[in-house]
């Protein structure tokens, strides 16, 4: 008794630790769902409570949760059949990502960047905005990708590459 | 904003998710259940190798034994040749490779390979083992088995005892019963019994005189000498027919020690 409930404060501080960085991941990649993000954090931390002792110790434990919630958003969002609304990006989101993008802002030629940013991002296939959210916006490295998506490392390069292009293309079909 | 709302939430969450598992009477699952799932599809992994092996054990073995055929009908039946490769086989092999990838990728940290390394390992592997087991007579054994335990599984595979007993061909096998200094007599498959002359001017053959018992295929043309069926020989060599007991195989020495004689 003593031994679960010791195994139960522990995950509730991994529950505090973890709770706002995967509640923001989930609300990026599944933009437009309010509640039903909470929803969806409860289930990640259900899961891995119940999956805690198949945790690969190879892996970071961030990369292992981040895979849960990333696996729990697609499901969700496959079983209600729904398409991720339109990306809203905060002030310090769009700065992250222009930056990244090397999207100037405030010319003439990108009058209205954040908004145009946004829509191009809400066209994307979902993988090439996945990994776009991953790599800039929640900072992950290539190899944490990988641990989260369960793809090659290689893989996670040519699809960062061929969505920054993608999105170049799309964002000045849009301009 | 958002990361304000948070922050007001997160002191709760911890408690109503504690709560929801203490109420579902939730647990962890047991460290042995992953242990049993990763030793599953390692097994799957191992199965799907092992088919591939033996498939390219027999598709060796099935293309060595038909190879002959290719030398000396010299492309005058494109079909017939095409019916000697061991498709059935090599369909095995592809779905053995393609099962080996899939359960590679389910393994815990299977997915950190690319799909080309997998195929590749996969398919090197087969090949290794494959060609140790035809090496051994593993697909010979196997092969003849099913030729003759599975009648269905001949005509698969294109097995046609009759191609090596067709003079008009100009492809015979059989057993050396008889030998003089350069003719010898040879029963075929078929137990028809036929003289066969070795023309000594040819460098093809590979040894000057077969010896009595041995099993051998001899590539020539029909003559008539003396009033009797003649077959001049340009090329003999040691018979490793397909079938086993349905076309009377017995083993025979290596080419190699009869080079020596």
């Amino acid at each position: 008794m003593i031994r679960v409930s010791t195994e139960r404060e522990a995950f509730a501080c991994l529950v505090d630790r973890y709770e706002e960085k995967l509640l923001r991941y989930l609300k990026r990649i599944m933009p437009g769902l309010g509640e039903e993000a909470h929803d969806v954090l409860q289930e990640v931390f259900i899961k891995a409570y119940v999956n805690v002792q198949g945790f690969d110790t190879a892996l970071s434990f961030s990369s292992w949760i981040y895979r849960i919630a990333h696996n729990e958003a697609i499901n969700w969002l496959r079983k209600k059949k729904v398409r991720p609304d339109t990306v809203a990006l905060g002030d310090d989101d769009f700065q992250t990502f222009a930056h990244s993008m090397e999207v100037s802002r405030g010319t003439h030629e990108y009058t209205l960047t954040k908004d145009a940013v946004a829509r191009t991002l809400s066209h994307m296939p979902e993988k090439y905005y996945t990994v776009l959210v991953l790599h800039f916006l929640e900072g992950k490295s290539y190899e944490e990708i990988s641990d989260i998506l369960t793809t090659p490392s290689g893989t996670v390069a040519t699809l960062i590459h061929r969505a920054k292009k993608q999105f170049s293309s799309m964002h000045e079909q849009h301009d | 904003m958002i990361d304000e709302q948070n922050k007001t939430e997160a002191p709760h969450l911890s408690k109503k998710i504690l709560d929801l598992i203490e109420q579902k009477g939730l647990n962890p699952k047991p460290k042995w259940h992953f242990f049993v799932r990763e030793w599953v599809v390692w097994g799957m992994v191992c199965v799907a190798l092992l088919i591939g092996s033996l498939a390219t054990a027999l598709t060796i073995y099935i293309g060595n034994a038909s190879r002959f055929m290719e030398h000396h009908i010299l492309f005058s039946d494109l079909l017939f040749l095409f019916r000697l490769v061991p498709f059935l086989w090599l369909f095995l092999l592809c779905i053995a490779i393609f099962y080996t990838v899939y359960a590679l990728r389910e393994t815990r940290r299977g997915y950190r390979w690319s799909s080309s390394w997998l195929v590749a390992l996969a398919v090197g592997v087969s090949i290794l083992i494959g060609s140790s087991a035809h090496a051994l007579g593993v697909g010979e054994a196997i092969d003849r088995y099913l030729l003759t335990e599975m009648p269905m599984y001949r005509p698969l595979t294109n097995f046609q005892p009759k191609m090596w007993m067709d003079t008009d061909q100009g492809v015979i096998a059989g057993t050396v019963t008889n030998v003089e200094k350069e003719t010898f007599t040879l029963q075929k498959l078929d137990g028809e019994v036929l003289k066969v002359v070795i023309i000594t001017e040819n460098d093809n053959h590979p040894f000057r005189m077969p010896h009595e018992g041995m099993r051998v295929r001899v590539v020539g043309t029909t003559t008539i000498e003396g009033g009797e069926n003649v077959f001049k020989s340009t090329l003999v060599q040691p018979f490793h027919g397909r079938g086993g007991p349905l076309t009377n195989h017995v083993r025979i020495s290596q080419p190699s020690e009869m080079k020596e004689r």
